[in-house]
This record gives C-alpha cells, sequence and structure tokens, in this order.
C-alpha cells in the first residue's frame, strides 16, 4: 500500500510517498489510489496539489513553476565544506553524544 | 543463558515409569472402618521406575534463577517470564519510498512507522548513491545526525511526539544524495519498533 501524508512540508512540496507491508493508514496520512501513477509527483519533486476522494488519494496536479522556483532557489554551493569543516562537526556530534546531548 | 542453562541440566535426563500392571491397583480396607479403604499399587515387575514428577524436576532452582526468580518459583512464572522477555522485544518494519530531489529544512523527508521508532537504517538501491546508514538520535526537535559515508554531520533529523514519523533533511551546501533524497531512487529503510 502507498501512502502520503496529507499536509505538505513548510516549502510546500510534499516529503515521498512511502511503500508499506501494512493495511492501516496512519493518522495525517492518506492511501495512494493504485491507479495513481506518481511519475509526474517524482518529476515536480513532490510540489503538487492532491485530489482526495473518501480520504484516498486518487490524482493530483503536479506543480513544475513551483519546483522550478524551488530549485533556482536553493542551488547547491558549488563549493564543498573543507574536510576541517566537517572534521569539527563529527566532533562536536560525537562529543555531544558523549556527554548525553 | 543457554549454556548455562545446559550445564545445570546436563546430567538430568527423564524417563518414563515402566511396569507390568500400569493400572493395577489393590484395594486394602483401612484398619478401623467398615466403608474406607486404600488403594495400594500393585505394578508387578518394575523395568524402569522412571523419573519422579518433583518441583525439582519441572524448573530447578539454577533455572530460576536464570530468570530473576527464587527457588520457590514454578514453571508457571519461568513461562510467564518468557513471555514478558518476547514481548519486550523490539520488532522490525521496512517499506520504501522514492526520492523527490529536494533538501533542505523547508524539504525534509519523513517516514511514518506503525509504532515508536527505537532507530532506523536506510539504504539506497541507485547504483550512484553512497550505501550508508544513518545513526538517529531521535529527539521532538531537530538535532544533528550522524552519518557514516560522508563523514558530516550537517543532517538534522527529529522524531514526532508519538515516536512514530522520522523527519530529516540537510542543509543547503549538502546534496539530495545526503538527504537520501535523490529523485527517482528508490530508498529501502528498517526501523526497530518498539514492540
Amino acid at each position: 500500500m502507498r501512502i502520503i501524508r496529507i499536509e505538505p512540508n513548510q516549502g510546500e512540496s510534499y516529503p515521498s510517498p512511502q511503500t508499506v507491508l501494512r493495511n492501516d493508514v496512519p493518522s495525517g496520512y492518506a492511501q495512494i489510489d493504485e491507479s495513481v501513477d506518481l511519475t509526474q509527483f517524482y518529476a515536480s519533486g513532490g510540489f503538487v496539489a492532491l485530489t482526495l476522494t473518501d480520504g484516498v488519494v486518487t490524482g493530483y496536479t503536479a506543480d513544475p513553476a513551483a519546483w522550478a522556483a524551488w530549485q533556482a532557489a536553493n542551488t547547491p554551493d558549488d563549493q564543498e565544506p573543507t574536510t576541517e569543516d566537517r572534521m569539527a562537526a563529527l566532533e562536536a556530534a560525537v562529543l555531544e553524544i558523549a556527554l548525553g546531548g | 543463558m543457554r549454556d548455562i542453562q545446559k550445564r545445570a541440566r546436563s546430567d538430568f535426563t527423564v524417563k518414563d515409569r515402566v511396569v507390568e500392571h500400569p493400572g493395577r491397583y489393590q484395594m486394602v480396607p483401612v484398619a478401623g472402618t467398615t466403608d474406607t479403604y486404600d488403594f495400594v499399587a500393585v505394578p508387578g515387575t518394575v523395568t524402569e521406575a522412571g523419573t519422579d514428577l518433583s518441583k525439582g524436576n519441572l524448573l530447578t532452582d539454577a533455572t530460576a534463577a536464570l530468570f530473576g526468580l527464587g527457588e520457590d518459583a514454578v514453571p508457571d512464572d519461568a513461562l510467564v517470564n518468557i513471555r514478558s522477555l518476547i514481548d519486550d522485544l523490539p520488532t522490525i518494519e521496512t517499506g520504501t519510498y522514492t526520492g523527490t530531489g529536494t533538501t533542505t529544512s523547508t524539504a525534509p523527508n519523513s517516514v511514518v512507522l506503525s509504532k515508536p521508532c527505537k532507530l532506523m537504517f536506510i539504504f539506497p538501491s541507485g547504483s550512484g548513491e553512497v550505501g550508508t546508514f544513518p545513526v538517529f538520535r531521535y529527539t521532538e526537535d531537530y538535532v544533528q545526525w550522524a552519518y557514516y559515508s560522508a563523514g558530516t554531520t550537517q543532517g538534522y533529523a527529529k522524531k514526532s511526539e508519538d515516536g512514530k514519523t522520522i523527519s530529516w533533511y540537510v542543509t543547503y551546501q549538502f546534496t539530495t544524495i545526503d538527504q537520501f533524497n535523490s529523485s527517482g531512487v528508490v530508498y529501502n529503510y528498517m526501523a526497530f519498533v518498539e514492540a
């Protein structure tokens, strides 16, 4: 069974639908009808408007413009963080764990 | 535990009682009465005396101690203890999701489980993906988490109040690979959830 959270993320995209083995639908989630093709959902980065019928997702409308705008606003830095930066962050996290943070 | 128990019972065997007449009894009048009798077994030839049905043979003190039970424990106590241990064991829940290609705190990933999560692993299936396993230190607010592949801690994860939903993201300078959310890549997750 495929399920998806009913509310989108803060950035208006939906998190990925899950494929689960159980048959119950968690609170705040909706089952996705088997007939729904998710190709455009993924092609638009989850920027869609869901169509729900009796609590089941029966379709969606992709919003490629929102996806393009999000991509433009979230272009990764060209510069990778340095090894020193990564080591410092890792050491800080390990220390936090060691201190029970 | 198994080794200890094996040692404790290594010299113990259970044998059935084997007699010539297993169901034969003699009625012997009780002295001083006219209508009361004792049944006295008349087994005939006893081929094998058999193992006594005693407390020590049903649950040894050594085995009871393995369960934290005292010398007065009975097998039922041990069975209840075993059931309790089984009930407390975490169970494994699995599933998949397909990456959408987003990152950052405005587009976190999330996975909902049927029971509160203890620990979750994610395994990307994409050939270009990094085979990795995050170790989430779950709290109800986003906290940094560390994972193996990139040696970075610029990721954040949290769990919902009921413990069933895990959400995570990486900061903008990292990629969808780091967030386990590359577009079109199928991710398998395996979670240890409370019993």
